[in-house]
């Protein structure tokens, strides 16, 4: 059993060294990612200004300034949308056929490369820059806020591998799925909170985005670190999550189930 | 003999057409991509769309106005994007795979806007220019100020083209990387869809006169206004000539000690 553990952690471990190839690439990541917040930095404190109001939306402006912060430093490990370009590239590349073969299952092998993808993106930009805000932006975090967050980045991220997963196993019949891939991953940013916060849409829009998953990638981790979504809040959305979570995994498995059989790759 | 020009003109044309046969081929990924430009362009009018429902808005600058500013942005930045494939240029220069268009006997910066395509950008200058013509009709405009907008989006634009192509020649000299240019220009994007005073003094150095955006998307948008005098059009004018002057230069000089795989 433990030689099978590690075998699995093994895969892990692989996904997290690759990531260390681009260390470089991580650096410009933070830097331009730190750039870009204070773009809507500027945008809102000009707005604040004219405006004459301490608070839009429940956010005053020290809020709004966090919260674009919070985005961009949680955006790059809250979903797994390299699982599909893993997929991709095995298809294309012909390496999925080399894959298949391993003692591994070649679903656990993309999940625990990606994983380990995600985590070295969550220990070289999201834990620095949230720690930069923490310091800055004075967070308070309670031990409970703490909680939340990790369970809303592993819920989303739980729930965004399922979605990205099926969107991936696309490139068995289409070959090539970087346009798809990068319009769900648009539609991620939008639906969930990256270009503005949601509590500042009309209540209609708020209460459908409130039934889907993918608030739980930026908006509401973000508003549980800046401490505005009530508990109440909090949890309905990790059940929304759960709720999400069970039906696309019974999917994916269907899903994978039907599209193995046709895999074909460089040499037939 | 033909004027190198018109030549250079036809074969950039025409490599547009055997690029927009080939995009076309894979439909399903041609319909995705202009989906997905789409989609990215949305973000900056929802943004503004929510700004002014929620409060009134950045000083100076109605509704119809931001509109007008994000749709100019957009397509400045989507149409130097369909012009200029950092990754893919790069990608041709690291490879060598821009040898055999350099020894064609057309002009450089025709052979580089040639040799790739980001013809997924199409969309978002169709919707900008839609979003563009709605705006410019809701807030009135006259000739003078059309004739002036046009004309600072075209120097500007051309100043965006040279500066980026300049750019990648650098970056390809020191990282043999596009990641920071790529990375540069999604910032300046975003950045370029918003009045640049709300960057105050040094962001407006920044992306005028270090970056040349706001010579492409803030300063046209002004002259369409008529909120720009004469002397600040033929500053903005002779600014961005210079600047395109020093990147095709720089960008010359680099072609120089080009080198790629293979030697």
């Amino acid at each position: 059993m433990f030689k099978t553990i590690d075998r699995y952690l093994a895969v892990l471990v692989i996904g997290f060294k690759q990531q260390l190839a681009y260390k470089k690439d991580y650096f410009l990541t933070l830097g331009f990612r730190i750039f870009a917040s204070f773009i809507m930095v500027a945008v809102w404190t000009a707005v604040y200004l004219n405006s004459d109001v301490t608070s839009i939306g429940g956010f005053t402006l020290p809020q709004m300034y966090l919260y674009f912060f919070l985005i961009n430093a949680i955006a790059i490990s809250s979903f797994n949308e390299p699982i599909s370009e893993n997929i991709q590239d095995d298809i294309q590349s012909g390496t999925v056929t080399t894959a298949l073969v391993k003692p591994v299952a070649y679903t656990a092998q993309i999940f625990l490369n990606s994983l380990g993808n995600n985590i070295f993106a969550g220990l070289a930009v999201t834990l620095p820059f949230l720690a930069l805000i923490v310091l800055i932006g004075h967070l308070a975090l309670s031990i409970q806020a703490i909680a939340f967050f990790l369970i809303e980045m592993a819920l989303s991220f739980t729930v965004s591998t399922f979605i990205f997963f099926m969107i991936g196993t696309l490139a068995v019949y289409l070959t090539n799925i970087w346009g798809i891939i990068a319009v769900t991953e648009s539609l991620y940013m939008l639906l969930g909170g990256g270009v503005v916060p949601l509590s500042l849409l009309p209540s209609w829009a708020n209460n459908i985005l409130a039934l889907l998953p993918m608030q739980l990638s930026l908006y509401l981790p973000a508003a549980t670190l800046l401490g505005m979504a009530s508990t109440g809040e909090i949890l309905q959305s990790i059940l929304v999550g759960l709720v999400w979570a069970v039906p696309l995994f019974a999917l994916s498995v269907l899903v994978w189930n039907r599209v193995r059989g046709k895999i074909t790759s460089v040499g037939g | 003999m033909e004027n190198r020009l018109v030549r250079d003109i036809r074969f950039y044309l025409l490599s547009q057409y055997y690029w927009w046969r080939g995009f076309l081929v894979y439909r399903e990924q041609a319909a995705m991509w202009l989906i997905y430009s789409i989609i990215n362009t949305a973000y900056s009018y929802i943004t503004v769309a929510v700004i002014y429902a929620v409060s009134s808005g950045i000083a100076g600058w109605s509704y119809y106005q931001m509109l007008f500013l994000v749709s100019t942005a957009t397509i400045v930045m989507n149409a130097l994007y369909y012009n200029v494939n950092i990754n893919w240029l790069m990608d041709l220069l690291r490879r060598g795979g821009m040898d055999p268009y350099l020894i064609r006997p057309y002009g450089r910066i025709s052979i580089f806007l040639s040799a790739q395509e980001g013809i997924s950008s199409a969309s978002a200058i169709l919707g900008g220019f839609v979003m563009l013509l709605y705006s410019a009709f809701k807030i009135g405009f006259n000739a003078i100020g059309l004739l002036a907008y046009l004309t600072l989006v075209v120097v500007g634009g051309v100043t965006l083209v040279l500066f980026t192509l300049m750019l990648i020649m650098l970056f390809y000299h020191l990282l043999k990387s596009a990641n920071f240019v790529q990375r540069l220009l999604s910032f300046v994007q975003q950045a370029s869809q918003y009045p640049l005073a709300v960057y105050g003094f040094v962001g407006q150095l920044i992306f005028t006169l270090v970056i040349p955006v706001g010579f492409a998307s803030y300063y046209p948008a002004k002259a369409f206004l008529s909120s720009i005098s004469a002397l600040g059009f033929s500053e903005a004018i002779a600014i961005a000539s210079a600047i395109s002057i020093v990147s095709y230069v720089a960008f010359n000089k680099l072609q120089i000690y080009y080198t790629s795989g293979g030697g």
